[in-house]
């Protein structure tokens, strides 16, 4: 007989059973949700990329959150592009049709919308008190949050790497769907990318989860996926603009980002071929930046006027290392393993290269830039 | 019991005191914001500071942000830490417990009394700081076109009328109090374990920093969803358009669960706790 137990002893002790069985269940609910098993069946991957191309007309609405970890520093002119792949950023995005749509991107206690109507786009910045109408077409621009939604990469993704081979993957729930993937692995060797990962819901098509792995990699360096959607179309209300009043700033612009500034300082010319590579993005009347190459080996080229060349040029030789090139010019090179940044100051002149492309292609581009005159 | 819980907290000189300070953290900030006109950048410093200067009537939201993260959850452990260990160790326990109430209506008497202060405690900055934006920032016009109360311009842009912005504000109000219910139920548990008021406070401050500095680490993303502090300011999601409810059903929702299993917890401790001093 155990005479050190007593009846309080052992009512203490069932008390304590039963807090400890709420504990348990409680903590179970979220692995059981991880660990159950998704039965989506198998999706063709080129039916799944066909059902991928065909759901931009899929209205949705739901909750994304990118996150990067190739740790570039804060550049002059593109802190908020680098921000985009060394952080996460949170989305809210509704989506009606390819020209009704609006993506939200939140902080804490800050947001900067996005809207996409028939006649314009609009952007709203709680911090500055601004809403600005942007007019006309954007032939070239910064990439922004938007073009981070999973169907948005995805999408990009899809369209640039057009003959790459395509390989199922395991189905996954994603923002409590089960999603069909497949995994593009490009066939180029000039791109640092060893393979992106897709899932998308298997029957409107509709991209959820975006992984993007480095060659040599273990695990991806950029993630950007739904954590809620609900198909359907959103309401009109929620994708209308504020309207402008007085209190808060308006503008009307043709196209605001910093890359339009650029352009308009008219900037050295951008040569037509680099390291072998055709310029395949003449736009009239855009001599700021160009795109070269193709596929995920793209990269590209901005021309980027004295003073804040001469900024950019510091902090990336700053952070990166420096690559030879003739002539008494000056490079240096940031490599994140995916996305690398080369600048080049050519006497005044200073140009900032960036692709998913590997260093031995940007050396050979460096010298190309180097030699560039007039 | 739970009368003269209220009638405990509301005696003391104390209660008025934490009060007062918590009022005055944006008093002071509201002061240097209006005598130098230099809000912080957007996005950095208190939410809501950079867009107050423009709309006084927003105060009460930045304020909420100001005291939010240090001062209500400091002043919550202290006085959660204090419900049982302040009485056992002035030995007014083993007092309270000879009345024919049980432990558990105590312990829930306790918990009821903080929420109260809680209550008492945000309805004060609430008003202090409204009155403050309006008298230091001035306000824009309403649509209504009465002077008082203003429009509010939501995150999203779109304007909050006046009486979208009290219902906004009751939901911040409901939210804060569900969240400091976390911060008071492990605080409460603690002083079941212990017989130091100090102890029990300090303990739950440890547990409300190691959580504000996980929340913070990538490397802890795995546990951050069931962080205590991760969703403490979603009630910022209040004052977007449409309101955002993940963060703040999520945030609800695992406050719940610390309040379930730690006030459970504080159950079995006390109920078999022996009351010697």
């Amino acid at each position: 007989m155990d005479i050190g137990r007593t009846v309080v002893t052992a009512q203490g002790l069932r008390r304590w059973a039963v807090v400890l069985g709420l504990v348990l269940v409680l903590a179970a609910v979220p692995v059981v949700v991880n660990v159950w098993p998704v039965r989506a069946a198998g999706v063709d991957p080129a039916d799944l990329r066909s059902r991928i191309a065909a759901s931009g007309i899929q209205a949705h609405q739901g909750y994304a959150q990118s996150a990067g970890l190739l740790g570039l520093p804060a550049l002059p002119n593109l802190t908020q592009v680098t921000a985009l792949v060394s952080g996460t950023t949170e989305m809210r995005t509704w989506y009606a049709a390819p020209d009704r749509w609006r993506v939200d991107v939140l902080g804490e206690g800050t947001e900067h919308g996005l809207y996409q109507t028939p006649e314009a786009q609009f952007t709203w910045d709680f911090g500055d008190n601004q809403l600005t109408r942007i007019e006309g077409a954007q032939p070239v621009r910064l990439p922004r949050a938007a073009d981070l939604t999973p169907p948005a990469l995805a999408r990009q993704v899809l369209s640039a790497a057009a003959g790459d081979s395509l390989t199922p993957l395991d189905a996954k729930r994603v923002a409590g769907v089960e999603a069909a993937g497949m995994r593009l692995t490009p066939a180029g060797t000039d791109t640092t990318v060893a393979h992106v990962d897709i899932w998308a819901d298997p029957e409107h098509g509709l991209p959820l989860q975006v992984e993007v792995t480095a060659r040599g990699g273990a695990r991806p360096v950029f993630v950007t996926r739904f954590l809620e959607i609900r198909f359907g179309a959103p309401d009109a209300g929620v994708l209308t603009p504020p309207a402008p009043r007085p209190g808060i700033g308006y503008s009307v612009a043709e196209a605001p980002d910093a890359l339009s500034a650029l352009n308009r300082g008219q900037p050295a010319p951008l040569p037509a071929t680099l390291a072998g590579l055709p310029r395949r993005d003449a736009v009239a009347g855009v001599s700021a930046a160009g795109v070269y190459g193709a596929g995920l080996a793209s990269f590209v080229v901005l021309a980027l006027p004295g003073r804040s060349g001469g900024r950019a040029f510091r902090q990336i030789t700053t952070y990166g290392l420096e690559v030879p090139v003739p002539d008494g010019n000056e490079a240096a090179v940031i490599e994140t393993g995916l996305l690398n940044v080369l600048a080049v100051r050519n006497r005044n002149r200073t140009f900032l290269v960036a692709g998913l492309v590997g260093p031995d292609l940007l050396r050979r581009v460096a010298t190309g830039l180097a030699g560039v005159t007039g | 019991m739970i009368g003269v819980e209220l009638a405990k907290l509301f005696r003391r000189p104390r209660t008025y005191v934490i009060a007062a300070l918590l009022c005055a953290l944006p008093l002071t900030v509201a002061i240097f914001l209006a005598t130098t006109r230099i809000p912080p950048p957007p996005g950095q410093g208190g939410a809501f500071l950079s867009a107050v200067l423009s709309n006084g009537a927003l105060y009460p939201a930045a304020a909420m942000a100001l005291v939010l993260p240090v001062f209500l959850p400091v002043s919550v452990a202290v006085l959660a830490g204090d419900a049982v260990a302040g009485e056992a160790s002035a030995g007014t326990l083993r007092y309270l417990l000879i009345r024919p109430v049980s432990r558990s209506r105590l312990l829930v008497a306790k918990l009821i009394s903080l929420v109260a202060f809680v209550l008492f405690a945000i309805v004060s900055v609430l008003v202090t700081s409204y009155l403050t934006g309006i008298l230091l920032f001035g306000v824009s016009t309403s649509s209504a076109g009465v002077a008082l109360p203003p429009d509010v311009t939501s995150l999203s842009g779109v304007t909050i009328s006046p009486a979208g912005l009290a219902l906004r504000l009751l939901g911040t109000v409901a939210y804060i109090v569900i969240s400091m219910l976390g911060v008071a139920a492990i605080a409460l548990f603690l002083s079941t374990v212990t017989d130091s008021s100090l102890g029990a406070a300090m303990g739950a401050l440890a547990v409300l920093v190691t959580s504000q500095v996980l929340v913070t680490l990538d490397a802890a993303a795995a546990i951050r969803p069931y962080l205590p502090t991760r969703y403490w300011l979603a009630w910022v999601d209040f004052f977007r358009d449409p309101v955002l409810w993940r963060d703040i059903e999520r945030g609800a929702g695992i406050q719940l669960v610390y309040l379930a299993v730690l006030l459970g917890a504080a159950w079995a401790n006390f109920l078999t706790k022996d009351v010697a001093n």
